[in-house]
């Protein structure tokens, strides 16, 4: 009896509407008084914490639905899947995905914003290096996003997900792209000073993707490559570094040639 | 096989029929009587044609991919002169980039295909693989490497990737850089010369720390 009064007491904390208070004098009773005390403050700080382990546990809820949310739309397309289908591989109920993300559409645009955004990081840190050397800033922004985009780009979906968008853009990709927005102008800017051009100036545009198809080529036309060039691998760290290096090496010979023609009068 | 001229349109209207069906429902779901519908012909004809929904499949993606792949045997011709050659080739096959270019439906089947890759990838592959080995030589003869040494396809990845990147992110890009119209045949034009003088750049730095290497290596060894 008093194992189980003082288990109700400890899951009561989770249950305030239970009839603790019945077993109250019982407890009392048997000289637990201490246990009482003990149970009513793990009742109170519960009330108090409350609010942190919900959001912790919403937070975990939301990656759990994302992650899972990520693999449907791969396998499936936007079209085809359903809430129905990855509230239940999730293991919740359909309204809770409804309660944290909307619709459909805003869970979509979650999960491409949570692939992209992921390999956003490395070019604020480039952003923010040292403005009177461009190049070394530019070396290790692409060789940080080389890295990250295998790591923790969610590279079982990504591709997938980002493949199906470029062929059948959603709503959800101008969403994306309007946040990408401003780290796409610090890009920008950082090969604006490497070639000595505006960050708006159409050179400056043309670097920029071409230093963009090359990383990414790596990772949207993986199944492609591993035919072509069975001696990639994309797991050995040394061979990542060894693309890594190549790739800056390749693009800074390349806007070095385009930053002397603009000292020469400028592209016709 | 010599093909009459009726069964040649057959071919053809299969492979326009099935590119649509298997862009809309993908590889597995896609039903060879749908397409069979589409194409206004019966199954008879596909078995005949292509063997089952696979070869058919096969051959679709083939001719979406094999458009862009011809470049490359024009290229070759001119070996002599890799810098010019590099710069048709690349081109022509940034023509591809224009909207047409390409069958619609060629994007929406790669995505399915990189989604979930069929057999019929590795059949592709292998159909492309001397396209690709014309390309490496190429690009080997610029920085005087073998086709096949890694530094070559490395080189050869750059280019393709920046090519690639304009077709794969195409919706992206547009959102990004407004400015930009692939339609437009002269910014075409400026997007393929600074491709090919961006990679002739990287690669003729490449080709010049591999001969200091070798001069140092020379050197040492005296």
């Amino acid at each position: 009896m008093l194992l189980g009064g003082a288990a109700l007491f400890a899951f009561g904390a989770d249950y305030p509407s239970w009839p603790v208070w019945l077993f109250a004098p019982l407890v009392w009773w048997s000289g637990s008084g201490l246990l009482i005390a003990w149970a009513i403050l793990r009742f109170l700080t519960s009330i108090v914490s409350s609010d942190t382990d919900d959001s912790k546990f919403k937070h975990w809820l939301r990656e759990k639905v994302i992650g899972i949310a990520g693999k449907v739309f791969a396998e499936v397309g936007f079209d085809e899947a359903t809430l129905r289908e990855i509230a239940e591989r999730a293991g919740i109920h359909v309204t809770a995905v409804n309660e944290h993300f909307g619709d459909k559409l805003g869970l979509y645009t979650e999960v491409l914003k949570s692939s992209i955004m992921a390999q956003q990081q490395p070019v604020q840190n480039a952003a923010s290096g040292n403005p009177a050397d461009p190049q070394s800033a530019l070396g290790v922004f692409i060789c940080e996003w080389f890295e990250r985009a295998r790591e923790g780009g969610r590279p079982d979906w990504f591709a997938p997900i980002m493949a199906r968008e470029m062929a059948r853009p959603t709503p959800a990709l101008d969403r994306v792209a309007e946040e990408m927005g401003a780290n796409y102008l610090r890009f920008r800017t950082l090969v604006g000073q490497v070639i000595g051009q505006d960050p708006n100036d159409q050179r400056t545009r043309m670097c920029v993707h071409s230093v963009v198809g090359q990383v990414l080529h790596y990772m949207q036309s993986r199944a492609m490559l591993a035919r072509l060039w069975p001696e990639l691998d994309l797991n050995n760290a040394q061979q990542r570094r060894a693309i890594a290096e190549h790739i800056v090496t390749f693009s800074l010979a390349g806007m070095e040639n385009i930053a002397v023609e603009g000292l020469g009068g400028g592209q016709p | 096989m010599v093909m009459d001229q009726s069964s040649a349109a057959t071919r053809q209207k299969l492979i326009e029929a099935a590119g649509h069906v298997f862009s809309v429902r993908g590889f597995h779901d896609a039903t060879v009587r749908e397409i069979c519908l589409r194409a206004a012909t019966n199954v008879a004809a596909v078995n005949y044609h292509f063997g089952d929904k696979l070869g058919l499949y096969t051959e679709v993606l083939k001719y979406s991919l094999m458009a862009h792949q011809e470049p490359a045997q024009n290229g070759s011709v001119a070996l002599s002169d890799p810098q010019s050659a590099l710069r048709a080739l690349v081109g022509e096959w940034f023509e591809r980039a224009r909207e047409g270019g390409r069958p619609n439906w060629f994007p929406r089947i790669m995505a399915h295909e990189m989604a979930q890759p069929t057999p019929a990838l590795d059949r592709v592959v292998e159909a492309i693989q001397p396209n690709y080995l014309r390309f490496s030589s190429l690009v080997g003869k610029l920085i005087g490497r073998a086709p096949t040494d890694a530094q070559t396809r490395m080189c050869v990845h750059s280019i393709v990737g920046q090519i690639v990147h304009y077709m794969q992110s195409r919706a992206m890009i547009a959102r990004l850089w407004p400015e930009v119209d692939l339609n437009d045949a002269q910014q075409r034009r400026a997007i393929a010369d600074h491709i090919v003088s961006f990679s002739l750049a990287g690669m003729e730095k490449l080709a010049a720390k591999k001969r200091c290497a070798g001069d140092a290596r020379r050197g040492g060894t005296q």
